[in-house]
């Protein structure tokens, strides 16, 4: 993956939000649920600024513990995953000028791979929700239908 | 011990699991362990703390969290349950799958880690062995699992092998009505049908054995007890049939009125199409002395014990079952010995200490490694 290499985020199809160093994301037209550790939640703000690859080694190696080369080959597996899961896609537009405020900290944290877990049969459980199919052992409605009775 | 106790729904809802639920977790803390549950208040408005007989409650709107397509709500709820976690510092978390928030807690558990027991009480189904899926990670994840019958644990190894070294099986159980079973009563023979109105259940297979019953024994007549979307179609095939009047609908049946119900009848009979997980019913019937009629599939011959508690058919042999009425209505001593014995195995091998027993065992057996 080339230094100047950009992606962006597809946001047509997604829906993300960073919290507490972490990113949720949803893939809204498969249903798929994305989580991410820390390290890959400080690279989604670059990501969503459409930065170049060699910024985001850069904010790796000045974060985390971790030599450029090693940084470079985690991030790649990491932007491929994105874009097979069309999270992200190659950048139709200029890098934003706003870069992120959060300086890098005065010590080095410990690093670990920037990884997002995939959950993908979300849909389908919140179609037993409820009742579950155990529970039709014993006649159920929901609370609020039998309200109305 | 603490033990974080995360179940879909709890009181005030009212159903097969809450009741159990309830139940469970009265119990559970008089063997000695301190309980926090962690539940969704369901479309209910109810308070996000609460308290249970003074077990502490905590509702987060999990399944509207998810399906809003909002990460920013997510991200809410993943706050609170660590925030919970870090305050609570349980022992243990026992929690059920196929419960959407399962996802919660697979997000949340390196916060305060420590083991999680997942109970399993439907048959799996799917593709199971993906790694992506929040019920294989779930599976995965877990320190042991219990599956309330044989059948569902089959099922479980069936499709992850690896499994079978931190799984078993806790039977379903439930505390005696204290209502007492009156003899069966044969004039005239009544027939239950208990469950949701689902083509699965199989109650349009009952209907068809019962037009072959009343030839035999013209004054046999069935109570359909439960509600569903199948409700029209089963109107529709007993005007087809002509059984007219012979069944009645009682809708919905509050779970406390259960045993009264099953009283006033003669056999109870489980047609399922689907492999039923454990088949609840069926234990509420051997409790109330009831002879039960069941098709032979997923976890009921182990609640059934055929031509001991009951007779079983061949799933969808709408023939067979009828004979197999037929039989008992011809035999009332044995019909009568069917329940009895069906009472007293009920007893024997459902009790509700002894799953008491078995469940408090992997508590300390569980979280007593880590506390």
């Amino acid at each position: 993956m080339k230094p100047e290499t950009r992606f962006e985020v597809n946001e047509e199809l997604v829906a993300a939000k960073v919290m507490d160093g972490e990113v949720v994301i949803i893939n809204l037209s498969t249903g798929s649920y994305y989580t991410s550790n820390d390290v890959a939640g400080t690279l989604w703000p670059l990501i969503e600024r459409r930065c170049p690859v060699a910024a985001m080694i850069e904010l790796l190696c000045s974060h985390y513990d971790v030599a450029p080369a090693r940084a470079a080959a985690d991030l790649e597996r990491l932007l491929h995953l994105l874009e097979a899961e069309q999270i992200i896609r190659p950048a139709s537009a200029p890098a934003s000028s706003s870069l992120p405020a959060e300086g890098a900290p005065a010590e080095r944290q410990p690093y670990r791979v920037p990884e997002v877990e995939v959950f993908r049969d979300m849909a389908q459980l919140l179609a037993l929700d409820p009742p579950m199919p155990d529970v039709g052992d014993i006649p159920w409605r929901r609370a609020d239908e039998r309200s109305h009775d | 011990m603490r033990v974080l106790y995360w179940v879909q729904r709890f009181w005030p809802h009212i159903g097969g699991v809450e009741v159990h639920s309830a139940q469970f977790v009265r119990a559970i803390r008089e063997r000695g362990f301190e309980l926090t549950v962690l539940t969704s208040p369901g479309d209910l408005d109810l308070p996000a703390a609460d308290s249970f007989e003074g077990i502490p409650m905590h509702r987060l709107r999990f399944e509207a969290a998810l399906s809003s397509g909002d990460p920013a709500r997510i991200v809410s709820v993943r706050r609170r349950i660590t925030a919970l976690r870090r305050e609570l510092g349980p022992h243990l978390v026992h929690l059920h799958l196929t419960d959407p928030s399962v996802f919660f807690h697979l997000i949340t558990r390196h916060e305060r880690p420590c083991p999680t027991l997942l109970s399993l009480r439907v048959m799996l189904e799917g593709d199971l062995d993906r790694n992506e899926s929040v019920l294989s990670k779930a599976l995965s994840a877990a320190e042991w699992i219990t599956a309330n019958s044989a059948a569902v644990l089959t099922a479980l190894h069936a499709q992850r092998p690896e499994t079978a070294g931190r799984s078993s099986v806790i039977h379903n159980a439930l505390d005696p009505s204290g209502l007492s079973p009156p003899p069966l009563d044969f004039s005239p023979p009544t027939l239950l049908l208990l469950g949701r109105l689902v083509r699965d259940k199989g109650f349009d297979l009952a209907l068809r054995a019962l037009a072959d019953v009343i030839r035999r024994h013209p004054a046999t007549r069935m109570i359909v007890a439960g509600d569903g979307p199948a409700r029209p179609e089963l109107e529709s095939l007993i005007a087809e049939l002509g059984l007219g009047e012979r069944v009645e609908f009682r809708g919905w049946v509050e779970p406390e009125r259960v045993p009264a119900l099953i009283n006033e009848t003669t056999l109870v009979i489980m047609p399922s199409r689907w492999p039923e997980a454990f088949g609840l019913v069926a234990l509420q019937a051997a409790q109330q002395a009831r002879p039960v009629v069941a098709a032979r599939v997923g976890g009921l011959p182990e609640v059934v014990a055929d031509g001991e508690s009951g007779v079983l058919f061949e799933r969808e042999n709408h023939a067979e079952l009828a004979r197999a009425i037929v039989r008992l209505l011809d035999e009332p001593r044995l019909a009568t010995r069917l329940g009895e014995t069906g009472r007293r195995l009920a007893g024997e091998r459902f009790s509700w200490t002894q799953h008491l027993d078995a469940y408090a065992e992997l508590y300390r057996r569980l979280g007593g490694r880590w506390g």
